[in-house]
């Protein structure tokens, strides 16, 4: 029997085993899992929180996706329902509906700016009255220059000069002094208007004020 | 003592009669002048009325398709109106060219003659 083991040459257990270190299969080959470990791998999540935590090779485990996980996984926390993907997108199911009218928001600023627009017009008003009054007045004194050089021209006797300027100065202060009258006129009708355009934007401020103090 | 007998309205004859073509010739300067200066006065209205139009239809603040429509309206008539003004303008200026020509023509004919008699 001893003779036997010597020549096949037998190795001892210990001593002449499988080396991993120059084995070519053991380097290549990756080492396969424990018996128990498959077991392991395809557990869900739930099985995993209940093994024991000192196992290294389960804690390595990467937990899989499993649409019965628990509540705090990750994979329920994108739920596609609130995912905007590009069909949704497309289909206008993800957006909000914004109901813009242009026209409603245009009646508001107009209802917004009503008083600012009135003061404008008023002043264009004013500005338009005092226009033609600085344009009548250049009239007046384009047709008295145009008078004293016609009556310059004329050439008669010293006296009808003298008579002629006369009348001319005399109708021109007439002229003026009418001018004048107009102006204070235009004058106190722009202040009287404004003053009531400023009461009215008063009112309706303080009405306005009322009205958000009740409702509040 | 030589008598002299100054007649203030003999030598204010003499004077006209003297100088009457450039007397003609400021007045009707004058009236040219004038024409002009109405002319001028009528375009600024023009100007002054369009102005005060177009802040009045700004200011009315409807639809911006009315704004344009008014916008549109206002510059065809200021067009039309300046158009009509030219045409003032042309009317004035062959006015005032004949009549100083008429008046150039004259004023020859006029010293032609003096110096006819003269000669």
């Amino acid at each position: 029997m001893a003779s036997s083991v010597k020549a096949g040459g037998q190795a001892p257990n210990g001593r002449r085993g499988p080396k991993t270190g120059t084995n070519v299969a053991a380097r290549t080959i990756p080492a396969q899992p424990e018996p128990e470990a498959p077991a392991v791998v395809d557990a869900p999540a739930v099985v995993e929180a209940s093994a024991p935590v000192d196992t290294p090779a389960r804690v390595d485990t990467p937990a899989p996706v499993d649409a019965a996980a628990p509540v705090d996984t990750p994979a329920r926390v994108d739920t596609p329902a609130l995912v905007d993907t590009p069909a949704r997108i497309r289909s206008g199911a993800g957006t909000p509906h914004l109901n813009f009218n242009p026209r409603a928001a245009f009646d508001a600023y107009r209802g917004a700016l009503a008083p600012t627009l009135r003061a404008q017009r008023e002043a264009l008003k004013a500005i338009e009255c005092f226009g033609r009054y600085q344009y009548s007045v250049a009239g007046d004194y384009l047709e008295w220059g145009a008078a004293q050089a016609k009556a310059n021209l004329k050439l008669g006797t010293p006296a009808e000069l003298t008579a002629s300027q006369a009348a001319l100065a005399t109708q021109f202060g007439a002229k003026i002094q009418g001018r004048v009258r107009e102006f204070v006129n235009l004058a106190s009708e722009t202040r009287a208007s404004f003053n009531q355009l400023l009461g009215e934007m008063t009112a309706g401020l303080a009405e306005t004020i009322k009205q958000s103090v009740n409702k509040s | 003592m030589a008598d002299f007998s100054f007649d203030s309205s003999t030598a204010l004859n003499t004077y006209r009669s003297v100088f009457a073509p450039t007397l003609r010739a400021q007045q009707e300067a004058l009236k040219t002048v004038e024409r002009f200066s109405r002319y001028q006065f009528a375009v600024a209205t023009d100007y002054f009325e369009w102005g005060v139009a177009q802040a009045k239809a700004s200011l009315d603040l409807r639809t911006p398709a009315e704004l344009t429509a008014s916008q549109t309206t206002l510059a065809t008539q200021f067009g039309e109106k300046l158009q009509g003004r030219v045409r003032e303008f042309v009317n004035l200026t062959t006015e005032a060219g004949s009549s100083f020509t008429q008046l150039l023509g004259e004023t020859t004919a006029k010293v032609a003659e003096a110096i006819k008699k003269s000669a």
